[in-house]
């Protein structure tokens, strides 16, 4: 009997023993494994600054292409237009604007309906534009993007910032647009249309022609070259009548 | 009791059972320790990251280099020369230049990489993922 109580003390130490390790051991894994995940996090923040400094690439490009594409909508646009401010020498059949002598292009009026086009748009309506290098580039500046952002573990906090100034350069000829090369096309069809073959003799490189000859003569230019303008993977065109 | 006081020998023997415990469950704890660091692999994850920002770097500039690179494209029976950037604009218009993007190893199916503008939206454009990743 005196034994049998020795050892209940001795066995109720050995279970509490135990127990004891059990809930120790247990704590011990799980703030392992918290300050594990903790250790994780705080090496994933590298991968994100190099992704937030990546961001300023793709903004920059994004910027650039939304210029392209407004630019080549407004040129088309200004084509439609029949390159000329609306005024009331200016009459149109069928669409087609016709040219004169108190209607007729002229490069500087053609960049002005350009420029008007082009700060018309939503798009573009932060940017303002400037032509230089004989309006064969166009330069367009807006206020700064800034962009914030923090990045924190449990052992630091990183905060990357940027200002990106938005000034760009857009070389008008490299997307197709060229307003001396209208005018050019302007004054051969004047040139040539009392000739015979009127489309051997207006032959302007990077247009083709369509001409047709009713009361009036109907000249439709359409650029070989194909842009994006209108939802649409097509030729520019330029098209006008001659009396 | 009374016993139990007078009896050195079990009492050392309770001293020592009690040490040894404690030792043994200091030794698991340090072992586990130990193992969640080798398996856990804090450094495994640190070498994960540098191959992951390099392949985020490589990808990044591979997307780049594409967008502005010219190519040849079949449209209305006329070859046009455009570049990757005009390509990706034309995928809304044509079903042709979806499969020349994907040729070229590019993607528009995820929401990551760089962005086009199209019409009043934005087109993202990232690197093809090969099928195993």
């Amino acid at each position: 009997m005196n034994k049998m109580r020795m050892n209940k003390r001795a066995g109720l130490f050995a279970i509490l023993l135990v127990v004891i390790t059990f809930i120790l051991t247990a704590v011990a894994l799980s703030s392992f494994n918290l300050s594990k995940s903790e250790v994780a996090i705080s090496l994933d923040v590298p991968e994100e600054i190099v992704s937030f400094s990546q961001d300023i690439d793709k903004e920059i490009f994004y910027e650039q292409q939304r210029l392209e594409l407004v630019s080549i909508q407004a040129f088309h646009e200004t084509l439609l237009q029949g390159a000329m401010k609306s005024r009331e020498d200016c009459k149109f059949i069928e669409n087609y604007i016709i040219f004169n002598d108190a209607c007729e292009p002229t490069e500087n009026e053609l960049a002005e309906v350009f420029i008007e086009k082009l700060e018309g748009k939503e798009d573009v309506s932060d940017y303002s534009f400037s032509f230089s290098e004989k309006n064969t580039k166009l330069g367009a500046q807006a206020n700064e993007i800034k962009k914030e952002e923090q990045f924190s573990g449990p052992f630091a906090t990183y905060d990357v910032k940027y200002n990106l100034k938005r000034e760009f350069s857009v070389d008008l000829s490299e997307q197709g647009i060229n307003f001396s090369e209208i005018i050019t096309l302007y004054n051969k069809a004047v040139q040539c249309k009392d000739s015979e073959s009127v489309e051997l003799c207006v032959d302007v490189e990077d247009w083709e022609l369509e001409f047709r000859e009713e009361v009036y003569k109907y000249f439709n230019f359409k650029s070989e070259k194909y842009y994006i303008f209108d939802s649409k993977f097509a030729p520019l065109e330029f098209i006008f009548v001659l009396e | 009791m009374y016993n139990l006081f007078k009896n050195k020998k079990a009492r050392i023997g309770e001293a020592m059972q009690e040490i040894v415990g404690t030792f043994v469950v200091a030794i698991i704890i340090v072992l586990f320790f130990f193992s969640s660091l080798l398996f856990g692999l804090p450094s495994f994850k640190t070498e994960r990251i540098s191959i992951d920002i390099n392949e985020q770097i490589q990808d990044h500039y591979f997307v780049q280099s594409k967008l502005y690179e010219k190519l040849d494209f079949d449209y209305d029976g006329i070859n046009h020369e455009i570049n990757g950037a005009d390509l990706v604009k034309i995928t809304e218009i044509n079903e042709n230049a979806k499969t020349l993007l994907t040729a070229q190893g590019l993607s528009l199916d995820v929401w990551e990489g760089f962005y086009i503008p199209i019409d009043d939206d934005k087109i993202y454009v990232s690197k093809e993922k090969e099928q195993n990743e």
